[in-house]
């Protein structure tokens, strides 16, 4: 293959960012934007709070020790899908080939694009411009020949960096660059890898492959070839996205909870969600997951497998509420989600009964309201009590696909 | 306790009540079989708590007594014997020995007390119907029970007993998606005043099935109740709840009067829909049916394997129509006729299809199409 051209750019501590920009007076001052929800975390904050040493995953409580004119922005998540969306376009511009990898983080394949827009440098100062200018937020962005090293240059240079790795750059940089420096390489597996005596890129390629393998199984080879700096897995733009493998939704509830009427209500509010979002994206499954969260954050799943395929609301939410009355609930509950997998595109066995032919038609007729003027607009009467506040949006929100989800 | 018995005597009442003890169960005493003597006699009684079977064999009883045993065990004994007699003994409720030829063994036992007992049923009405007939009854439906739990109602299949006016049982399965109903004449009416719908759990049916074929009964004596339904033949005796739900209207998804209809060889029909389905799509068990003027077309396509097309010749003349089916559905149904042939009433891909033997008036199959 000849040599490829893949470009990352990374948004600056978006969700603050984007707040800063719709309220001028945040700009310049720490704040942390967190969760609408009593438990909420700190899902990102400004450079001006993490120079005050404010991080992601801090409580608040936590958060205002460190920083105590911390100030908190409860997330919105709408601007931050539509923001998303807005930049995706712009980097539409440049080439098809354009992988939404987060919300805040994107692959270019720009092997194709020099001939038409000149070099990468070129193209990532313009694109930084344009973000800058239509939304006025920062982004980081690096160019190398793979998906791994372009994320890793993204990263050396925040914020607001420009960084493009040549191939002949990459042997000195890897030789000693932490492991744990690298997209996949976790804590955990960092520890692992010390406790071998390799803490740099240099050693682990270095290191016998078999060795790896032997200790990693298949992610031994991975991890070899990663720590050389090769890395051949294309940018996949999202109308080439794989079948999603389930489709699944979990919230934290606002308090620990053992009311099974709470609970059961929640599990149909998630169950319409993960319905809606099958129906969509015309798959239908039939294995039902009900993951549980106890309050002391033990958590477990259970799953049934249905002997029909669904993708209606009710049918997913008895499926799940079966599963949970086959439960004892030891504790509170802190957390609850529903997963629906074994997805199938398109299977359309046909109802022989009248009502149930009437289910397909009242959800063919409340996505078509919901559509229109939001979700939940035309839901069942028990969602009326439903916990209405905005969660934090997951970081594999999509602008399209599968993996989209209409927000707040 | 104490008795003696014929190898053959006691395996084959061990061998029914396997079926209901459970392998793994929240009580452990029902993976257990309650013995108790009784006149020359000797009674086996095994329950899941849903259904409950008693059967009994001959033996010289010396000493009576009742205990509880693993179910599992003591038939593994029995089968695995050397000599046609084995002598059962047990002093205190704390186990039983069991002696054949040269060996023994010692199995520990719990109180035939504390085993569950089946419960007194006020009976609503009785019926005999010939073994033969409620065998045959059982393979017609039950493949269209559904297993999803989430429907409980139709976690069995429907028996209508007639009343006093009628001669004749229907029995009726569907898991919403197809159906199957059988109506077979009896020689006297019911004795109930009035008609009664029951639901009766597939696993009831599939363990009097298994005695019905195995058994080789005559008549087949059936006790209804309220809650409860209870087959019996002899000592034989299989007591099972009913399900409590409500099954859909059947009768109204029954298509009486469809134009479009081709006569079939069944195992023709049945080969070659067992040929296309090799290549049917792995998760959807989707076939294609083609008819046009003479001939019927099964095909079926799977995006990563490929695709397979099969022609029979039909006397068909009418218009050219297409449907999906689950090839599962089809194949159910042409397994469970006997005749040489089957009949197709169709009308188009939305509509539901009913498949019939043409030598047997008082079979409906019916299938909803899938949207291929």
């Amino acid at each position: 293959m000849s040599e490829r051209i893949i470009l990352h750019i990374d948004m600056d501590a978006f969700f603050a960012s984007v707040e800063q920009q719709s309220r001028p007076a945040l700009r310049g001052k720490p704040i942390a934007v967190i969760g609408s929800g009593k438990r909420t975390v700190i899902t990102t904050s400004s450079y001006e709070a993490r120079a005050r040493g404010v991080r992601t995953g801090m409580n608040i409580f936590e958060g205002r020790t460190v920083c105590p004119e911390l100030i908190l922005v409860v997330g919105n998540n709408r601007k931050y899908a539509d923001t998303s969306r807005g930049i995706v376009e712009i980097l539409q511009d440049y080439t098809p080939l354009v992988e939404v990898y987060s919300i805040d983080e994107a692959f270019l394949d720009l092997t194709g694009s020099i001939r038409l827009f000149g070099s990468p440098e070129g193209i990532a100062r313009r694109i930084k411009e344009r973000i800058r200018k239509r939304f006025g937020i920062r982004c980081s962005i690096g160019i190398a020949p793979n998906k791994l090293l372009a994320k890793l240059s993204a990263g050396l240079e925040k914020p607001d960096g420009l960084v493009r790795l040549r191939p002949e750059e990459v042997p000195s940089l890897m030789e000693r660059l932490p492991v744990t420096q690298l997209c996949g390489i976790g804590k955990r597996l960092g520890e692992h890898l010390a406790a071998l005596g390799i803490r740099t890129c240099g050693e682990l390629g270095c290191f016998p492959m078999a060795d790896l393998c032997r200790r990693f199984g298949m992610v031994g080879e991975t991890l070899s070839v990663m720590a050389r700096g090769i890395d051949l897995s294309p940018v996949v733009p999202l109308c080439e996205e794989p079948a999603p493998k389930s489709i699944g939704h979990s919230t934290t509830l606002s308090r620990d909870i053992s009311d099974k009427e709470i609970l059961h209500r929640t599990l149909l509010q998630l169950s319409e969600r993960v319905a809606r979002r099958a129906r969509r994206n015309h798959l239908c499954g039939r294995t039902v997951t009900l993951t549980l969260r106890y309050a002391d954050f033990s958590t477990f799943s259970k799953r049934v497998r249905l002997a029909h395929f669904l993708h209606h609301g009710p049918e997913i939410y008895l499926a799940a509420r079966e599963i949970l009355s086959s439960l004892r609930l030891y504790q509170a509950v802190r957390l609850i989600g529903v997963t629906l997998s074994g997805l199938t595109r398109d299977y359309l066995q046909l109802p022989l009964f009248a009502e149930e032919r009437k289910r397909e038609e009242i959800s063919r007729a409340m996505d078509a309201v919901n559509d229109r003027y939001g979700m939940f607009t035309v839901t069942w009467g028990t969602l009326l009590k439903r916990s209405k506040g905005p969660g934090v949006i997951s970081p594999a929100w999509r602008p399209a696909g599968s993996h989209y989800v209409n927000v707040r | 306790m104490k008795f003696t018995v014929e190898k053959a005597a006691l395996l084959s009442a061990l061998q029914k009540v396997q079926g209901v003890v459970q392998a793994r169960s929240t009580m452990p005493i029902l993976s257990n079989v309650r013995i108790e003597t009784g006149k020359d006699q000797v009674h086996l009684f095994a329950t899941d708590l849903e259904i409950g079977l008693q059967d009994s064999f001959a033996a010289k009883v010396s000493a009576e007594g009742k205990i509880t045993v693993s179910a599992k065990k003591l038939y593994e004994i029995a089968r695995e014997s050397r000599e046609d007699t084995l002598r059962i003994e047990s002093k205190e409720s704390q186990g039983i020995v069991v002696r054949t030829g040269k060996s023994s063994f010692k199995l520990r036992g719990l109180s035939a007390d504390e085993f569950p007992s089946f419960p007194e049923i006020k009976e609503t009405g009785r019926i005999q119907v010939p073994a033969e007939a409620l065998s045959e009854m059982i393979k017609k439906t039950a493949f269209s029970i559904s297993s999803d739990l989430t429907r409980a109602a139709l976690n069995g299949a429907l028996i209508r007993f007639p009343d006093a006016g009628q001669a004749n049982i229907e029995m009726v399965a569907t898991d919403g998606h197809r159906l199957a109903q059988v109506i077979r004449d009896l020689k006297d009416s019911g004795i109930p005043e009035e008609e009664q719908k029951v639901i009766v759990p597939k696993k009831t049916l599939f363990e009097l099935k298994k005695y019905l074929d195995e058994g080789e009964p005559k008549e087949i004596e059936i006790v209804l109740s309220e809650k409860h339904i209870l087959f019996r033949e002899g000592a034989y005796t299989l007591l099972s709840r009913l399900i409590d739900g409500c099954f859909p209207n059947y009768e109204e998804v029954i298509p009486r009067e469809h134009p479009k209809v081709v006569t079939l060889d069944r195992e023709l029909l049945q080969g070659a829909v067992r040929r296309v389905s090799i290549l049917s799509d792995e998760k959807t068990h989707a076939i294609k049916l083609t008819f046009r003027k003479g001939e019927l077309q099964i095909s079926s396509s799977n995006p990563e394997m490929g695709e397979a097309d099969e022609f029979i010749a039909t006397d068909y003349s009418g218009e050219e129509t297409s449907f999906g089916f689950n090839v599962r559905y089809i194949q159910d149904i042409t397994s469970a006729l006997q005749g040489e042939e089957v009949r197709i009433h169709f009308l188009d891909a939305a509509s539901p299809t009913r498949i019939e033997d043409p030598g047997d008036d008082g079979f409906i199959g019916v299938i909803m199409p899938m949207r291929v």
